[in-house]
């Protein structure tokens, strides 16, 4: 009996993926945990594996098409069994003498294997670890050998911060690996931690939020009468398809549907600099080299949205829903195209906790390891464009969020002060708006509070 | 009392000469007259007519095995055949005599006694009595078949084409063979006619055989028992000890005299003069004359005689003069059966070892000639009718042929049927084996178990303070509790072996039975292993609850055919008919040496149809006994001579007064833990309680103690469930690394708790070498040090442990490089 593959349910979001590529051909032997698709949601790109070993003897969909998460999207089995539907008997015939080569394809592409790397650990402990969501890679062996064994697991378990309720369900669930540190109230680990923590695995949260760039929606292309012919080469066809696809799909619904308008400020930004500066030149130990002036501005964000409560919201239509919480919508340039993942609660994180975030949710969306719980749920977005020296732009709309600021590049700017002209550093802040239910005074209030809280921003650190 | 028995030194230093009785050799005279008034014509012509079928169904599988047809039927059998033409004579004269309450065991080559005793008990058994037997044996599924080919010609000529087919069907693996097919050619036998199991293994009957006799005797069962075994099983040493088992001076000197004498024991040699291809007559043996070993056994002679097997009234006439002294309790005896096979050792035998001279002499004096004249010159039959039964015979073979071949109507078991395992033990619980009142010398409450039960039950008292130990019960007197009411329960249970009588058994196990049991129950044995597992095989197999004991676990090398081949066996090779309910006591050793120490137990849990058991507390020492002596299957019991002084220090409440039974198969958790399991077989549970204290208090490591207790089967639940808690899993026990059957568990817990594992399971096991002497036995046997040490070097590293032993897994490198 052939064992059927089922699309995994890739988040509690998620309704339906796409395929981008069978990376297993239908008659191709595969083992478990081999890829055999790519598939692609709203937000993020996922692989999914084999569940069996065996042959691939049938695909019910090709790529490109969309399918309903839980739904059997091939049939793995031995050479020649029938699949239930009767059908694709596949592993027959010509098919059968594809895997000639496929495999050499597939041998030939792949990264290098790292198996011999990696520390030998007992079944037992790299079960708990997956159980506890302790990245057992990261721990030093205590048995025979330097295997990895239970008490090592357990010892790192110890180490772990409390978890919320929703997080226990997560690692009980399988794939997080919990952070040392947690974010939620009594320093227990949220939800939105363990989404983090999976992609610090990577290792690689680096500076990506300094090269955070434009929003796609700049480029987006205007259609145009078809172009006279040009000769082979002379023009790339890209199709639209996945991040892409829904990218254009949201950009111009987004433009189609509200109201926008974008309000322009700027605010002293000499505090952030001589934060920055301070920052990076305090002791390596004290971690705090890698925050950004970005991340400053977050934080600032982060501090003053909850008083405007009408700025952080989401408008349904019917409804306009005002969120206590910041769930701040951080957005980042991936070579598959803008992505937006979100930090929960950053009102509730220290600048360090909310920098480590940012950097990790910037990476994983960068290793397309982004889950897509981890981009939706956002109430407001703040999108960076100053690294390239933007000195203003509109920002468009992430529905149904109501508000997104872009921050642009510092500039000089002529100041009076005691009489006397000077030159004040000064970082520009583009606010758009849903006018449908936002109106410009309040917004104002809010961009004009925002910049004092830039300006004073070390004071704020101290609250 | 063997203190009746003077060993008086003038008398054993007299000079004198020892002579023995005149050994008859053929003295058979035919007398035509006399044999037809003792015979009738009936009798006389049918020992023709079953001669005849013999030899065309002998010849009809000839035909088979070597040109795949017999009159146009055609079959390939893959099986043995070893055929028995030219030896008919022998084996309708010895049936011509025997009813259906006497018993034959036969050998690899025994087609022929199988048909001539059935066909005999046929001639004898009423109509009624054949019916009934027909319908009911193998749920009358044989019956069935034969009914399906049968012709109207009355119930006995029925009950001819039913053994014809039975036996056919059991050569051929069918289902409705005599045994299911589970026996086959050299192991079809058919109980209700008395026709007991047939043994390829060469004097494999001599001892079952000898137990079965026994059984008879102590029971008082009409009949006598056969051993039909050929001249070259005079070689083996199991012959022998069965022979000396059977002339026992005791039956007649020590047991009471209502029991009626030696068992009725009838050692038949078939001498066709060969053994396979070698020639015990002036080849492989040195006796000449095979009937001279009588002189050997005992002041009779075991009343041996050369008869002349050719002459199947010859044979009748010696079987029939042997039974009647055997029924007198004046066995055992022997005879010495002269004949010749035609055919090969089997299809494959190119006859090397022969000429064709040879076989053409003895052509010559082929029985069914010989008779045949013999019929006709005395006017009994003419030539026409012996034709006609030559005519009938095959007609009927081919109707039986065709039958046993169609696999529709004569299916074997399907290949994936679970059926064997089914058979493979009775599993039934029974109280007793026989009606009647035991009988006993004492009331038990006159016995030792008044005193007993008098004893401590547990060896603490509710302070927690020990007990003397002298007044606590211990472990061999637990054993002693369930033994007793074994025997007061069951009036055929017995038991017998090395000085069980009066010495009480070798650790005194037995101490109190002497009194309280007549010989016939509780006796002494020669050393004589083979036979002891032997004749309880014989007994078990025949109706009788019997423990049978071996001294040391060393010694079942001396029985290794009787366990492995006999014991293990017979249930299932019956498909289903024989019970086996032996209890196999086996005392494993320590401090004695290379040759006394040794823990066994692999071998016997290695062979398929062996229960075994190893308490290693007093009340599971009762517990499990009673368990056994209530069961039908054979059960191997070691008992550790470690802990027969031992009182029960584990099971809260010690060991009941009652009888009780401790479900089969449960392993016994003795201490509960979390981080670490202990599993032990045997004694070796007390050092591992110790290990477990140290691990606990020294390095904080929550250990769980598991006692197996069982071997097979075994219910590996609980041990899984511990491993998935614990993850960390030691398995402990005195028998020597290689092959230990905790390797087995070990194999088995890492497939079923694998993803729970924190380490490999680890086996800690006596060192691959001999036993050294008492005072170096640390140095063999798992210590408390080496159960740490291996849960140290190879689980779980224990901080501050600094090891004392090697157990380190280069070490398993090393040993297993070097072979030690």
């Amino acid at each position: 009996m052939p064992t059927a593959v089922v699309m995994p349910k890739q988040g509690n979001t998620v309704e339906s993926v796409m395929i981008v590529d069978w990376k297993k051909r239908v008659g191709e032997t595969v083992e478990v945990g081999d890829v055999l698709c790519e598939v692609e949601t709203d937000k993020a790109t996922m692989e999914v594996p084999s569940p069996v070993a065996g042959v691939l003897l049938k695909t019910l969909y090709n790529v490109g098409d969309e399918v309903p998460v839980m739904t059997t999207i091939a049939w793995i089995g031995e050479v020649g069994e029938a699949t239930p539907d009767g059908e694709g008997q596949a592993a027959r015939g010509e098919e059968v003498a594809r895997p000639s080569t496929a495999p050499l394809e597939a041998t030939s592409s792949a990264p290098a294997p790292t198996a011999e790397l990696r520390p030998p650990i007992s079944p037992r402990a790299r079960r708990l670890a997956e159980r506890k969501g302790v990245d057992a890679a990261a721990l030093t062996g205590s048995g025979p050998g330097g295997r990895i064994i239970e008490r090592d697991v357990q010892a790192a378990v110890a180490a772990q911060p409390k978890l919320t309720p929703v997080a226990k369900a997560m690692v009980a669930e399988g794939g997080y690996a919990v952070p040392a540190q947690g974010s939620g109230p009594g320093g227990r680990v949220t939800s939105k931690d363990l989404v983090r923590a999976e992609e610090q695995k990577s290792g690689r949260a680096g500076e990506v939020l300094e090269r955070i760039p434009p929003a796609e929606v700049a480029q987006a292309p205007v259609p145009t009468a078809a172009p006279s012919p040009l000769a082979p080469g002379e023009v790339e066809i890209i199709p639209v398809k996945g991040v892409r696809k829904v990218i254009a799909e949201r950009m111009l619904q987004s433009l189609q549907t509200t109201a926008q308008l974008t309000i322009h400020a700027s605010a002293d930004a000499r505090a952030l600099q001589a934060l920055r500066k301070r920052f990076k030149e305090s002791p390596e130990a004290m971690g705090l080299r890698g925050i950004t002036i970005n991340d400053l501005v977050l934080f600032a964000v982060a501090r003053t949205l909850p008083a405007y409560p009408g700025l952080n919201a989401l408008f349904t239509g019917t409804e306009i829903h005002q969120y206590r919480s910041v769930h701040l919508g951080v957005a980042v340039d991936t070579p598959r195209g803008l992505m937006v993942p979100v930090i929960r609660a950053a009102e509730t994180l220290s600048l360090r906790r909310l920098s480590a975030e940012a950097k990790r949710l910037a990476a994983a969306c960068l290793e397309s390891k982004i889950t897509p719980d981890e981009l939706t749920g956002g109430t407001f977005t703040v999108t960076n464009l100053g690294a390239f020296g933007v000195e203003n732009f509109t920002p468009v709309l992430n529905p149904p969020q109501v508000a997104i600021l872009g921050v642009c590049a510092i500039q000089p700017k002529a100041v009076e002060i005691d009489g006397a002209i000077q030159f004040i550093p000064h970082i520009g802040l583009s606010l758009t708006i849903n006018h449908q239910v936002v109106d410009g005074a309040p917004a104002a209030r809010f961009l004009q509070a925002l910049g004092q809280a830039i300006a004073t921003v070390d004071l704020l650190l101290v609250g | 009392m063997t203190k009746a028995i003077l060993i008086d030194p003038t008398e054993m230093r007299k000079p004198s000469i020892l002579r023995g009785p005149d050994i008859p050799l053929n003295q058979y005279v035919s007398d035509p007259a006399a044999e037809a008034v003792r015979y009738g014509r009936e009798a006389l012509v049918r020992v023709y007519r079953d001669m005849v079928i013999i030899r065309e169904f002998e010849t009809m599988l000839d035909r088979i095995k070597k040109e795949g047809v017999y009159h146009g039927i055609e079959y390939q059998h893959k099986g043995p055949a070893h055929l028995s033409i030219g030896q008919e004579a022998a084996a309708v004269g010895q049936a011509l005599v025997l009813t259906p309450d006497d018993y034959i065991f036969g050998s690899h080559r025994s087609h022929g006694e199988i048909l001539a005793k059935s066909l005999s008990a046929i001639a004898q058994l009423d109509e009624a009595a054949l019916t009934q037997i027909m319908t009911t044996y193998n749920e009358g599924d044989t019956l069935r078949v034969v009914e399906t080919f049968h012709r109207n010609g009355g119930v006995k000529d029925l009950a001819v084409d039913y053994v014809l087919f039975g036996t056919l069907a059991e050569i051929f693996g069918r289902f409705a063979g005599f045994n299911r097919g589970m026996g086959g050619s050299m192991h079809a036998f058919f109980p209700p006619f008395g026709v007991m199991p047939n043994n390829a293994i060469v004097g494999g009957s001599a001892d079952i055989a000898t137990g079965a006799a026994l059984f008879k005797r102590v029971n008082r069962r009409p009949g006598i028992v056969i051993a039909n075994i050929g001249d070259a099983s005079m070689g083996c040493g199991p012959v022998w000890e069965a022979m000396m088992f059977a002339a026992m001076d005791q039956y007649r000197k020590l047991w009471p005299p209502e029991v009626g004498g030696a068992p009725p024991m009838l050692f038949n040699f078939m001498n066709n003069f060969y053994g396979m291809g070698g020639q015990p007559y002036g080849e492989t043996m040195g006796f000449e004359v095979l009937a001279r070993v009588g002189l050997g056994v005992n002041p009779e002679a075991m009343h041996a005689e050369r008869v002349d097997g050719y002459n199947p009234l010859a044979v009748a006439d010696a079987v029939a003069r042997k039974k009647e002294l055997l029924l007198a309790g004046r066995g055992p005896a022997l005879l010495d059966t002269v004949t010749y096979r035609f055919a090969g050792h089997s299809p494959s035998d190119a006859s090397a070892y022969r000429t064709k001279e040879e076989v053409d002499l003895w052509r010559q004096h082929d029985a069914l000639i010989g008779y045949r004249d013999y019929l006709i010159a005395n006017g009994h039959a003419s030539e026409g009718e012996l034709d006609a039964m030559i005519e009938e015979t095959i007609d009927r073979l081919v109707r039986v042929l065709s039958a046993a071949v169609n696999d529709e109507i004569a299916p074997r078991i399907a290949l994936d049927s679970e059926y064997i395992g089914d058979i493979m033990f009775s599993n039934r619980r029974r109280e007793r084996y026989g009606d009647g009142a035991p009988w006993v010398l004492q009331k038990k409450e006159e016995s030792r178990w008044a005193q007993t039960q008098a004893k401590f039950r547990f060896a603490f008292d509710e302070n927690g303070k020990p007990h003397p130990k002298l007044k606590t019960l211990t472990y061999a007197e637990a054993l002693f509790e369930a033994m007793i009411e074994g025997f007061y329960r069951d009036p055929t249970m017995i038991a017998f072996g090395e000085e069980n009588r009066d010495w009480g058994g070798a650790f005194g196990v037995y101490r109190g039975l002497t009194e309280a049991l007549p010989y016939p129950r509780l006796f002494n044995t020669p050393i004589s292993e083979g036979a002891i597992v032997g004749a309880a095989v014989g007994y078990a197999l025949s109706g009788g609850r019997v423990v049978a004991e071996l001294m040391y676990c060393d010694f079942m090398g001396r029985a290794g055919d009787e366990i492995f081949n006999q014991m293990a066996k017979w249930q299932a090779m019956s498909g289903g008919v024989l019970e086996m309910p032996l209890v196999l006591r086996v005392s494993v050793g320590a401090k004695y040496g290379a040759q006394h120490s040794q823990d066994w137990s692999a071998m016997v849990a290695h062979v398929p149809g062996l229960k075994v058991y190893f308490p290693a507390t007093a009340y599971d020492a009762k517990g499990m006994l009673s368990l056994a002596l209530r069961g039908s299957d054979p059960v191997v019991f070691f008992e550790s001579q470690r802990l027969y002084p031992e009182p029960e220090t584990l099971v809260e409440g010690g060991v009941p007064l009652e009888d009780y039974v401790v479900p089969e198969g449960e392993p016994a958790l003795r201490k509960s833990g979390r981080d670490l399991t202990l599993i032990t077989v045997g004694a070796t549970l007390y050092r591992a309680l110790e290990a477990a204290q140290v691990l606990e208090e020294k390095y904080g490591v929550s250990t769980e103690v598991i006692d197996a207790r069982f071997l097979n089967p075994l219910n590996y639940t609980p041990l899984v469930e511990s491993v998935k808690k614990t993850g960390k899993v030691v398995l402990a026990s005195d028998a020597c690394e290689r092959g230990s059957f905790l390797h087995t568990m070990a194999s088995n817990l890492t497939q079923l708790a694998f993803d729970y594992l924190d380490g490999p399971p680890v086996v800690v096991a006596a060192r691959n070498w001999i036993t050294p002497p008492a005072e170096l036995e640390e140095m063999f046997f798992p210590t408390k040090e080496w159960i740490i040490d291996a849960v140290h070097e190879r689980i779980l590293p224990l901080p501050g442990h600094k090891p004392s032993t090697r157990q380190a897994t280069d070490e398993i490198l090393r040993r297993n490089r070097l072979g030690v």
